[in-house]
């Protein structure tokens, strides 16, 4: 046992746990509701810097300060949610890109954020069992938010607007709801990287993070709660066993990422499609 | 002050310009926003880098190695990783196969040099994998199945674009290494003082040769068989089909002409910046992207307008309003245009059918 636990394993145990958190939200967004966002990364960003600075700066206990990371990352998909989500398709995605982008030069440039310094030394909250209960808690939760006339509604959105609108169903709210459950997701997610990898910087979050969610989601299956479990832990265990080739790991990553999307375009465990 | 300024925003914006032309090039015939297009413009610059350093420093020999390594390079990347996607017939993958041994090699022998690679034993390992995938592939043992009638989802590109975008750019860092390279000076225009301004001929040279590389795609794409071909294609790939044309063959000549531009303006960046580093591509690329919406994905006339629109309010924001949010200035503008006007400034209004 100790020979498969060992804390290298539990750390990447624990990263896949996080990554399926917030993976659950961006598909419950992009999967579930069919609006793609590309600035899922600004959200966790969010929750990792809101729950650092209550902790440190006011001192809030890490139990009072996770849920509200993932409140106000929630409060900003939603009102970034009023004015963006009018959008379509393509230029949806490139709004929330560019929406991710300003998030990360505000952090820069903040006082109160340290900067491009980052924040080191933030206490280590997520042990691997927290992490695992809590993406456990996710997914039940994602499990019954799809399965229900809410889900149902989402799925509508997805596969046609106008014919879900003559449905009745109030197609503003939904998406609206879908985008700060979802964001709120990541908010968590972002919550407990911070506290697992004990220093953040902006340049975490970055779009090419945004990417990489959306990689795991789309490989996993979009849509699937399944897939996006897959997803996550092939995307996330790669680069690990391709640490041995130090220089290579990156190439081969985006080789493996479009073999898969050539061999296998519906992701590992998906058969629904996106529809941009 | 400002109209020194304005020379510097116009010299950013042609770049931004001619990388844009190749992104809503790309988006108006496939509807793919090709997140690798900035590589490209990446690799552009460094070939013209290693072609200045190597070979010749005449300026028009850099930038034409470059625009035609560039093109080449355009034509594979469609051929191996984006037509698969939209048919994935035996042969199509088989060429996925080769691409990605070959790029899997070329990593390896800029690092360690052609001696070490015909007797490691990795080599032959992925020479018989490949092998083995490619007779399963040609006997019809790998399938893979279409997602839908209309092929695969659009999604399912964009990842296999951002796929590619990170092998590229990691491919460069390994041959290059990771830091940036400084370019030789190929091109010496001087600069002149005019009423306490100061004019760089080279300025005044990318804003003309941007707009003369414009100039000749509008007349290939609006004057020419090949154009007429592509404007078809954009409008319907099927009714296109029935009129004879190959959309294979269209989409194809498509990457080549944008990969050309997006090299000229790596060619370009790297004199006038005089540097170039494997990373560089994202920043661009999502800017020249963000440019061309900003116009009107899809229309060539928004794309120029949108990126010499977005180099001046990026460097006039940078000068005269905060200097440390260069990277949020662009992307402010994009959400405020899109939230204004949703298709961009030259954007058509397609309604809706029911």
């Amino acid at each position: 046992m100790d020979a498969i636990f060992n804390s290298y394993t539990l750390q990447i145990i624990t990263m896949c746990c996080i990554n399926i958190i917030i993976v659950q939200g961006l598909n419950l967004i992009s999967g579930i509701t069919g609006q793609l966002s590309l600035g899922h990364a600004a959200f966790m960003s969010i929750g990792a810097y809101t729950v650092t600075l209550l902790m440190l700066d006011l001192n809030v206990p890490f139990w009072l300060a996770l849920p509200l990371a993932g409140l106000i990352a929630g409060l900003a998909g939603f009102m970034l949610g009023v004015p963006i989500l009018r959008l379509r398709g393509d230029y949806l995605a490139i709004s929330t890109l560019g929406f991710g982008e300003i998030v990360r030069v505000l952090f820069l440039n903040s006082t109160t954020t340290h900067g491009a310094l980052g924040i080191s030394s933030i206490p280590h909250y997520t042990t691997p069992l927290i992490s695992v209960i809590l993406a456990i808690v996710g997914f039940i939760v994602m499990f019954n938010l799809t399965n229900c006339r809410f889900g149902l509604a989402l799925r509508g959105i997805r596969e046609d607007e106008i014919a879900a609108e003559m449905m009745g169903v109030n197609i503003a709210k939904y998406k609206m709801l879908a985008f700060a459950i979802g964001t709120g997701f990541a908010g968590i997610g972002g919550a407990l990287y911070a506290c697992q990898i004990t220093f953040i910087s902006p340049g975490d979050f970055a779009f090419t993070r945004s990417f990489e969610q959306l990689s795991m989601l789309v490989l996993g299956g979009t849509g699937s709660l399944l897939g996006v479990a897959a997803g996550v832990i092939i995307l996330t265990v790669i680069p690990e066993v391709l640490r041995f080739a130090t220089e290579y790991r990156m190439v081969m990553y985006g080789l493996a990422l479009l073999i898969i999307m050539v061999f296998r375009p519906q992701g590992l465990f998906g058969n629904i499609r996106v529809n941009l | 002050m400002v109209i020194q300024q304005l020379l510097n925003g116009l010299t950013l914006g042609g770049i931004y310009a001619l990388i844009a032309l190749g992104y809503t090039m790309i988006y108006g015939i496939v509807k793919l926003i090709n997140f690798a297009h900035g590589d490209v413009f990446m690799l552009g610059a460094f070939v013209g880098f290693y072609v200045a350093v190597h070979f010749s420093s005449n300026f028009i020999v850099v930038i034409l190695v470059a625009m035609a390594f560039c093109m080449l390079l355009g034509l594979l990347i469609e051929r191996t990783a984006y037509r698969p996607l939209r048919s994935p017939s035996a042969s199509n993958l088989i060429g996925t196969v080769i691409m990605v041994g070959v790029i899997a090699a070329a990593a390896f022998l800029g690092r360690n040099g052609m001696n070490t690679l015909f007797t490691s034993a990795v080599f032959y390992e992925g020479l018989a994998l490949i092998g083995v995938v490619i007779f399963l592939l040609a006997k019809g043992k790998i399938r893979v199945k279409h997602a839908g009638a209309s092929g695969t989802s659009r999604i399912n590109a964009l990842i296999t674009a951002i796929g590619m975008s990170i092998v590229l750019s990691n491919t460069v860092a390994i041959i290059n290494g990771p830091q940036r390279v400084t370019f030789p000076p190929v091109l010496e225009l001087g600069s002149w003082n005019v009423a306490g301004m100061n004019i760089s001929g080279l300025q005044l040279f990318i804003i003309t040769a941007s707009l003369v590389l414009m100039f000749i795609l509008y007349f290939i794409v609006h004057k020419t068989k090949a154009g007429m071909a592509m404007r078809a294609v954009s409008q319907n790939i099927n009714a296109a089909r029935l009129m004879g044309i190959n959309p294979d063959k269209v989409i194809g000549f498509t990457f080549a002409l944008g990969s050309a531009l997006a090299a000229a303006a790596g060619v370009l960046v790297g004199v006038f910046y005089t540097v170039a580093d494997p990373n560089m591509g994202s920043m661009y690329g999502l800017k020249a992207f963000v440019a061309a919406v900003f116009g009107g994905i899809g229309s060539l006339p928004g794309a120029m307008v949108g990126g010499f629109a977005l180099g001046v309010a990026e460097v006039f924001g940078v000068a005269f309003i905060a200097p440390a949010f260069r990277d949020a200035i662009a992307f402010g503008i994009l959400i405020l245009v899109l939230i204004i006007k949703p298709t961009g400034i030259f954007g058509s209004n397609v309604k809706e059918k029911v």
